[in-house]
């Protein structure tokens, strides 16, 4: 329990840096207060939602390959309404992200402060190749997300200095999002994953997978990425890429799930995501991977698969 | 007992009264209470688990201005929660025994005053070791947390020749479950107001049992119980959580050390800590069958982890011991119970009262035999389901005919939710599949034969014909006050509309125990239904007419001194009591009445995350005659959806002592996202000594739903879980070992 | 700020908080309401939005007042659940207490709030719909199958009047 904070209210987005001196930024609150109550120290409070000349919550750019510019200050559910499919995996990630009332105050841009490697909407963004801009007192520079991130709880972001918003490229339409918590809604993640390609005739073409919780910071998962960048997805390229997974992760236990199953989960996460690819080609449930399941049948489950499913019980 | 041709009332889905002022947030609960000059308290907890108390220094916090009282336990007149030394005392005194115990209370003119008077109290400890694994807390060399040792209790109990049955047995099923403790999360936290008027203090803080906190702040202040008044709601939520609170305790303390009003409401992460929580168990069993499925004969073994103090812990085990048989009818049991004190978490009452620890081990049994045996998982518990009339199967005492497990198994295997599990089970689609599972239970209502269980109501009718009825047990979320006043006017002919019902304040509801034991609709219920008989048996003689002229009646009434009557119900021993020695029959307090439920769950499991949804579950309730049906089935749902929750995510984490789950954050409980889409169907039935042919429901229906949730594992992946809760983890490494 | 429609005095709200005119900026708009408004339909069960007994409208969408400063709200509007009625939430409210889906009824207010707003944006909202307004909203009474039932009702009946 804590008392009243200092709260100051800018109206310009000149203002804030000024008034960053021995305070922090706060918009949304949900993860800053929940730490206020936890006892964290008691700074001033610079609040980012009443800055009347913020950018909109989604500005698309012109030209034939636009961007997405997110506003890093507008609650997570305005930025999705406004994206309107436009980026699915995004769109995802938010819907699982804590709950309606987090969504509609939480920020992008507090998503990426804390610096939380579970942050949900990270690895989407991660994945579309996003690029932070940082607003200080000398104006503003830009960081591509990989490099923002520098570890748990730690960001690229200097004294005086605040997110003003977030641009990716726009995304292909394949692209998903998946996360598995301990409950399906208002859960922090075990971990997650986002991941976007082109499919050409079969053909991976700018495969990018990010995965949450499995390391200090969200992560590219580039091994896994090189093994399908350019491939159909064979059973053996399936395979190549869930056992390169291990390598790109560095997990660790914690009272959500251990890093032992964070390993496995994370094979299996990546293994459901390529069977969301055209079944057309052959598909990874049909290779037996140390993750085979627990079944006297050999026969193939997926969907589309020609082999029927047999008795499921062991 | 229905002696009424037609019930306009009974039977009728009737809205809880106070729903209208809920909805529109009108309703104070006892934390929104608000009195001029009122203080506010804070409660100084023991951050380690085992530790001499050396001293506590109070000095600063009491000289803070603003700061109006800082108790310790010398300034505790009885410094004693119960009767007994391992009941615990109000305020620690020589040692600390858990993580959230508290040492000292602060009551100062704000929230703030009194956090920084809280962080001003020295506390000074000297570490001792921790027993923190009930398996080895009754080792010789575990440090010893009471003057007796760390034995809490034990029952045991056999009937039968138990090794000549398993040896004779066709099938043995052997093994371990263990279940976690599982916290409350009644949405409103403890709290309340107190206030100390001419030596009477009267404490507005939620309570099952408002009777016993009466009792419970009478020895602690020193005073005669009818110098406190205890007003128990409303209040947000209990399940066992308003049972063993201390709350009340504290604020009347406060109360009395400033004479003034003070308010109290705890944190969410204090109640985490502190509260009392479900026992983990480690339950062991034996079952024989024949190859037809039929059980032979079965051992069970139970260890419970109750915490530093007693709480309810070997009460808990009598009902654990009670339902180890399961609800099924055979020659040859065995129970042996023990209850060990720990540093970790208090224990004490939960919904279901250590039936669900011991029935996910029987059910888990049954669901694993009919897999080896081939038979189907809902015949092989009808050919072994227990009969209304028959002798229960570990004491041999007669149950009466309202039970019906045979019919609530009969309607599962009816509904296309098994019926059609096959053709459910071929939609799933890659990583995911599917299975359904069935479980059944049964569990006695009131606190069993040979404990006086005893409810009571006072009735008064004005002159207006208006009747006021004092009843009890309390209103904790299930509006039973709806249900006496169905009664009510049904047994006076009257409308529910002439009557009012008055819960949970001890200066006016005469003593009718806790809101436990399922007890509350079928004793209390009964005991209104009595005081209205007694009104109306006298209206008879009188030849008055309540149901045409009731404003006449009372007014005449009134006129001659009878308007006001009393009556009481007292629980019913079994009829004949068995095995049970009739000098120990409260020890082991047999039920004679007992509610039945069986439960169908559909499952899906990600065979590659761990995953599992329950997206669709059927109730099939035994809880004889419906007074309100709309609120049996809330009932009903909500206590699902805390069984799914201890199948699937609820787990209270202590390490070495420590709390690891001390927040909603890391502490999960299902959201309307885990929520399946629940059916209930009740089974037809009546019990002849409840009040319309009622008998208890609300805590039968969470048993079946963590063993009908591992058995549609089973039946979707293979694997039969048997640790709880059933973590995207622990499913992947069962199926990893299975492959 | 204005709260259902009403514009609140500070100074007021200041004096029964027991904190100065200045500081009520930076308390959570929970305490403003129950202790400086004495609006107390909205609840405080754990002080960290991970319940949502404490939602509240600003500016019609939910959350949780536990997790917002009054000072951000200052040219916002809030509703609670005191309001509900009088924004034309009568039939919601009605339909919770037909419906029976109010037990202990601690977590309701909240509950209701989220409803309306997704009633605002949703007219007829699907399970799902209602799955993602209420996953912020804890309930441990009634296994929320009732709330659904409540909020179809509402629809139901709002599309039957306006046809």
């Amino acid at each position: 329990m804590t008392g009243p904070a200092r709260l100051v209210r800018p109206r310009r987005v000149a203002e804030v840096s000024a008034l960053l001196g021995g305070a922090r930024p706060v918009a949304g609150g949900t993860d800053l207060l929940v730490q206020r109550r936890a006892g964290a120290p008691h700074h001033s409070l610079v609040d980012l939602t009443g800055l009347e000349d913020a950018p909109p919550p989604l500005r698309v750019t012109a030209g034939p390959s636009p961007s997405l510019v997110l506003s890093a200050v507008a609650p997570i559910a305005v930025v999705v309404d406004a994206l309107d499919g436009r980026f699915p995996a995004l769109a995802d990630a938010a819907a699982f992200f804590a709950s309606q009332q987090i969504r509609n105050r939480a920020t992008i841009g507090g998503n990426l402060a804390t610096g939380s490697p579970a942050a949900d909407t990270v690895p989407p963004l991660l994945a579309a190749g996003a690029v932070v801009t940082i607003r200080g007192a000398d104006g503003e520079r830009e960081a591509p997300l990989e490099d923002f991130l520098l570890g748990p709880r730690a960001v690229d972001l200097r004294p005086a200095e605040w997110i003003l918003a977030v641009t990716v490229p726009a995304p292909p339409a394949a692209g998903g999002y998946r996360k598995v918590g301990g409950r399906r809604a208002l859960a922090i993640s075990f971990l997650d994953l986002a991941w976007q390609w082109r499919a050409d005739d079969g053909v991976l073409r700018d495969v990018r997978l990010a995965m949450g919780s499995v390391a200090p910071t969200v992560v590219r998962l580039r091994g896994a990425e090189a093994e399908l960048e350019g491939r159909r997805v064979t059973p053996d390229v399936a395979h190549a890429a869930i056992a390169a997974v291990q390598a790109d992760i560095h997990p660790i236990d914690d009272l959500r799930a251990s890093a032992g199953y964070r390993r496995r989960c994370a094979a299996g996460l990546l293994r459901e995501a390529l069977g969301s690819i055209d079944a057309r080609h052959p598909h990874p449930a049909a290779s037996h991977t140390h993750l085979a399941l627990p079944t006297t049948s050999t026969s193939c489950e997926h969907p589309t698969c020609p082999v029927s499913a047999g008795d499921i019980v062991a | 007992m229905t002696d009424i041709a037609s019930t306009p009332w009974v039977g009728r889905s009737q809205p809880a009264e106070e729903a209208p002022e809920i909805v529109t947030g009108a309703l104070q609960y006892v934390t929104d209470l608000r009195l001029p000059g009122t203080l506010h308290g804070v409660v100084v907890r023991s951050t380690v688990p085992h530790a001499r108390l050396d001293g506590v220094d109070v000095d600063a916090a009491r000289e803070l201005e603003g700061v109006a009282a800082v108790l310790v336990a010398a300034d505790v007149p009885v410094n004693a929660l119960g009767p007994r030394d391992v009941d615990g005392p109000v305020l620690a005194d020589t040692v600390v025994r858990q993580v959230g115990e508290a040492i000292a209370l602060v009551a100062a003119k704000d929230a703030a005053t009194a956090h920084r008077a809280a962080a001003l109290v020295r506390v000074a400890l000297t570490p001792l070791p921790v027993v923190s694994d009930m398996a080895a807390a009754l080792d010789d060399d575990a440090p010893r947390l009471h003057a007796h040792g760390n034995l809490s209790g034990r029952i045991a109990f056999r009937s039968g020749d138990v090794d000549a049955a398993l040896a004779g047995a066709h099938l043995v099923v052997h093994h371990e479950v263990r279940t976690p403790g599982q916290e409350h999360v009644a949405i409103e936290t403890p709290g309340g107001t107190a206030i100390w008027e001419d030596g009477h203090a009267t404490v507005w803080c939620g309570s099952q049992n408002p009777g016993l906190h009466q009792r419970k702040i009478a020895r602690a202040l020193g005073v005669e119980p009818d110098h406190v008044r205890m007003i128990g709601g409303p209040v947000g939520g209990a399940f066992g959580a308003r049972n063993d609170d201390p709350m009340p305790v504290y604020l009347a303390l406060l109360a009395r050390a400033t004479g003034r009003p003070v308010r109290l409401h705890t944190t969410r992460e204090e109640v985490m800590t502190a509260g009392a929580k479900r026992h983990p168990f480690r339950t062991e069993i034996t079952v024989g069958f024949d190859a037809d499925g039929r059980i032979l004969g079965s051992r069970v073994r139970a260890l419970a982890d109750t915490g530093p103090v007693i709480t309810s812990g070997p009460n808990v085990m009598k009902t654990s011991a009670e339902m180890s048989t399961g609800p099924y009818a055979f020659e040859a049991a065995e129970f042996d119970g023990t209850v060990v004190y720990t540093n970790n978490a208090n224990a004490g009452a939960f919904r279901g009262y250590g039936v669900p620890q011991v029935a996910f081990a029987v059910e888990n049994a049954m669901t694993r035999a009919a897999q080896r045996l081939g038979v189907d998982p809902v015949e092989i518990r009808l050919r072994n389901a227990l009969r209304g009339g028959d002798r229960h199967s570990l004491y041999g005492h007669l149950t009466t005919e309202s039970l019906r497990v045979d019919e609530a198994l009969r309607i599962a295997g009816a509904h296309p939710l098994w019926a059609d599990r096959d053709e459910w089970a071929a939609g799933a689609t890659w990583p995911w599949r599917r299975g359904t599972g069935v479980a059944v239970a049964m569990k006695g209502v009131g606190m069993g034969s040979g404990t006086g269980d005893t409810a009571r109501a006072r009735l008064r009718i004005d002159g207006t014909g208006h009747v006021t009825i004092w009843a009890g047990p309390n209103h904790t979320g299930q509006s039973i006050q709806t249900t006496y006043r169905q009664v009510a006017a049904d047994t006076l002919g009257m409308s529910y509309d002439d009557v009012s019902v008055i819960v949970g304040d001890t200066a006016v509801v005469p003593e009718s125990g806790p809101t436990a034991a399922s007890r509350s609709t079928y004793a209390g219920g009964a005991a209104v239904h009595a005081v209205c008989l007694a009104l109306r048996e006298d209206c008879e003689r009188l030849g008055l007419h309540l149901d045409t002229d009731a404003a006449g009646t009372g007014e005449k009434l009134e006129a001659l001194g009878r308007a006001e009557h009393a009556a009481e119900f007292r629980l019913p021993d079994t009829e004949h009591i068995g095995l049970v020695p009739h000098a120990d029959l409260a020890t082991f307090a047999p039920h004679r009445v007992y509610g039945s439920c069986a439960q169908v769950v559909r499952a899906e499991v990600n065979v590659l995350t761990g995953e599992i949804r329950v997206p669709e579950l059927l109730c099939a309730l035994d809880c004889g005659t419906p007074i309100n049906p709309g609120g049996v089935l809330g009932q009903a749902e909500g206590g699902i959806l805390q069984g799914l929750g201890l199948a699937l995510m609820e787990d209270h984490v202590v390490t070495d002592g420590i709390p690891r789950t001390t927040s909603l954050e890391n502490y999960l409980a299902p959201t309307v996202a885990d929520a399946p889409r629940m059916h209930t169907v009740l089974v037809p039935g009546a019990e002849a000594t409840g009040p319309y042919g009622a008998k208890g429901m609300s805590e039968v229906v969470v048993v079946p739903t963590p063993p009908a949730l591992a058995a549609a594992v089973l039946d979707a992946v293979g694997v039969l879980p048997a640790e709880l809760p059933v973590t995207p983890e622990r499913l992947l490494a069962l199926m990893e070992e299975v492959a | 700020m204005r709260v259902n429609g009403q514009s609140v005095d500070l100074a007021a709200a200041a004096d029964a908080l027991g904190v100065k005119v200045d500081e009520v900026a930076g308390t959570r708009l929970l305490d403003v309401l129950r202790d400086g408004l004495g609006l107390t339909g909205a609840k405080e069960g754990c002080g960290m939005g991970e319940c949502g007994s404490c939602t509240v409208l600003v500016d019609g969408r939910a959350v949780c007042s536990c997790l917002v400063l009054q000072g951000q709200v200052t040219d916002a509007d809030v509703e609670t659940v005191e309001g509900l009625a009088d924004r034309g939430g009568a039939d919601l409210q009605e339909a919770f207490v037909r419906r029976q889906a109010v037990q202990c009824g601690y977590c309701i207010p909240g509950v209701l709030m989220s409803c309306a707003a997704l009633l605002e944006r949703v007219p007829e909202p699907t399970d799902d719909d209602i799955r993602g307004a209420l996953d912020g909203n804890l309930c441990r009474c009634t296994g929320y199958n009732r709330f659904h039932d409540a909020v179809h009702d509402v629809a139901r009946g709002r599309c039957a009047g306006a046809s």
